[in-house]
């Protein structure tokens, strides 16, 4: 009888809805973990050999703004990717712990947890957990620099009070020797996968409050859901991303776009050693293809683009409308707009000055400030 | 008996979702009608505000989809778990997926049939054309010039004003650009049946700086012309 209401009830509450109702909570874990999911959002995937619990997503929280995971002890995750901007640094260029530039910029974490693949064009990265490795112990760049460190490390973390309770409460399965490179990556892992921003204007918005959207923003809205500016097709879905996986997900697609930001032979090349996807294939038809990340917090993420090369919002939309880009002189010259390889989804389109203004209004609705602001994803660490 | 009378209001109440017995069989049809300026020797002429004196020899524009506009704040009579994002070339009951190739320089005429939207009851206030590149399965893609892909293309000669110079141009984008052509309210849970009739202004080369633009920017000048005149013929 009970399971009848419910269905009457859930009846009901379809007639008119466009969203889908928020899923039930997730029960806790052992130790108090359950996730805090935004309306209309899925659980993320978890791999199995690192379930979440409360006190990995602390010790995760800990170690990513630990300046000791560095080589000089200059540098954390944090460095990198700022809570106020989305996790992100505001540089078109990441640079490393010992000055070194990176070639692409620092991608936002906010739903990280979700993303199918890591990084800006690497089909191979799919965990957290490995691609944690990547700035820990790469040198070509050097991003943390700690190749050829890992016993300096540990001993460095011993030697913090904090982890001689963090570590062995996040692991307890590892016994005494709780200290070891595995318990790092999965408890960076684990707290990244908190890293969920899905309370906007626009979520809010979307769950029927009104009034949350300026009427510029709910105009913006309609344009970048519509087939004339294609934004949501690579934009898309509860986090404005493709390449996105989550639990219960049968098949990840996974999908690269090349965007019309070069054309330096005429024959669609991209600038080296930012060649896209193709870097990891060598196919080339992957020349320029990258992943089109979130933009949840955009307006908080610039400058835009894996390299930077894009400073606003403003000139990113003209990107797209125009097509692609037309750089008309010196070594990035081209057409970006007859790069062969571009997506077929850039193809431009013809925006009037209210309507780019309504589009920004709808970009500007995405940012999360409660996400932005969330103690629980902030530095725990007393300032020097 | 308690059974059988929930499981009544269960069938009810999804029965209620968007299909009540009120909304069977609305049909809109929609068509399109050619300019009215009629050809001379086969070409289209013009006169555009800069001075210039156009021949259009060769013209095409890729219609990809038409929808029927509710009016706003209309309450919506229908739901969907799908929410606004469409597939390329699907339909929907208030979306034409049409893939039709447009020739520009089609002669006066009837107005050509497009569809049929089937919507729901509610006031809809507008038609809206998505002009968007040609897939390589539109209908109508010219067999004399490579179209799949493009939105418009234009060509022709123009003189400027004082010039005895004739000269060519050519146009073409693959930008996308909407048509929105208002009209009268029109209740549909009052009319069973509608024929609405788009067309569009022949303003197509107004402000267009044939002598100093390029290809491109030429074929968005005469886009943006084409999107801004759709209009509804009052049905």
């Amino acid at each position: 009888m009970r399971a009848r209401s419910f269905l009457l009830a859930t009846l009901l509450l379809s007639c008119g809805a466009e969203e889908a109702p928020t899923p039930p909570p997730t029960p806790p874990t052992s130790d108090g973990f359950s996730w805090n999911l935004p309306q209309g959002f899925p659980a993320p995937r978890v791999p199995s050999d690192n379930p979440m619990n409360r006190a990995k997503v602390e010790l995760g929280r800990h170690l990513f703004y630990d300046k000791r995971l560095s080589g000089n002890g200059t540098f954390s995750c944090g460095s990198c990717h700022e809570q106020a901007r989305a996790f992100t640094d505001g540089r078109g260029l990441a640079v490393g712990s010992t000055g070194q530039e990176h070639p692409r910029g620092s991608m936002s974490l906010a739903n990280v947890g979700y993303a199918a693949t890591l990084t800006w064009a690497n089909p191979l990265m799919t965990t957290l957990e490995k691609q944690a490795l990547v700035p820990m112990f790469g040198e070509d760049p050097v991003e943390l620099g700690l190749a050829g460190q890992e016993e300096a490390l540990f001993a460095r973390l011993k030697a913090e009070p904090r982890y001689q309770e963090l570590f062995p409460r996040a692991f307890p399965e590892k016994g005494a020797e709780p200290f070891d490179l595995d318990a790092v990556v999965k408890a960076l892992g684990a707290f990244q996968r908190t890293l969920i921003s899905g309370r906007s204007p626009y979520d809010r918005h979307l769950a029927g409050e009104k009034g949350a959207l300026s009427e510029a923003a709910v105009r913006g809205k309609e344009l970048f859901f519509s087939e004339r500016l294609e934004c949501f097709h690579c934009h898309g879905g509860f986090s404005l991303a493709d390449s996105v996986t989550h639990e219960g997900k049968a098949i990840d697609e996974i999908t690269f776009h090349n965007t019309g930001l070069y054309n330096l032979d005429g024959k669609g090349a991209y600038p080296a050693p930012n060649r896209g996807v193709l870097e990891v294939s060598n196919q080339a038809g992957d020349m320029g293809r990258f992943k089109a990340p979130t933009l949840r917090n955009i307006a908080v993420t610039a400058p835009y683009m894996h390299d930077g090369s894009v400073a606003t919002l403003p000139e990113a939309i003209d990107h797209y409308a125009a097509g692609g880009r037309t750089i008309p002189s010196g070594p990035l010259a081209g057409d970006g707009s007859k790069n062969p390889y571009k997506s077929e989804f850039v193809t431009g389109f013809l925006l009037s000055e209210q309507e780019k203004l309504d589009l920004l209004a709808f970009l500007e609705s995405l940012t999360d400030t409660a996400f932005l602001t969330n103690p629980e994803h902030a530095d725990p660490w007393p300032a020097p | 008996m308690a059974r059988a009378l929930s499981t009544l209001a269960a069938l009810g109440l999804l029965a209620g979702c968007g299909s009540s017995q009120d909304e069977a069989g609305i049909e809109v049809a929609l068509r399109l009608r050619p300019p009215a300026t009629p050809l001379v020797e086969g070409e289209r002429r013009f006169t555009s505000d800069l001075g210039y004196t156009i021949r259009l020899t060769r013209g095409y524009l890729s219609i990809q989809s038409a929808d029927l506009v509710a009016c706003a704040g209309a309450r919506r009579r229908s739901f969907s778990l799908i929410r606004e994002a469409h597939a390329h070339g699907t339909g929907s009951p208030t979306r034409l997926g049409l893939g039709s190739v447009e020739r520009l320089l089609a002669p006066p005429g009837e107005p050509r049939s497009l569809g049929v939207f089937s919507p729901p009851p509610g006031r809809y206030c507008a038609i809206s054309f998505g002009l968007r590149v040609a897939d390589e399965d539109a209908e109508g893609l010219p067999a004399d010039v490579p179209f799949v892909g493009q939105t418009i293309l234009v060509e022709g000669f123009y003189t400027a004003a004082g010039s005895p110079e004739e000269r060519p141009f050519r146009g073409v984008t693959t930008a996308s650009a909407t048509g929105k052509a208002a009209m009268d309210a029109v209740d549909l849970g009052e009319r069973r049946a509608l024929l609405l009739t788009g067309a569009w202004g022949e303003a197509w080369f107004q402000g267009v700086e044939l002598a100093s633009l390029g290809e491109e920017q030429i074929g968005r000048g005469v886009l943006q012309n084409i999107a801004s005149t759709f209009r509804v013929e009052a049905p």
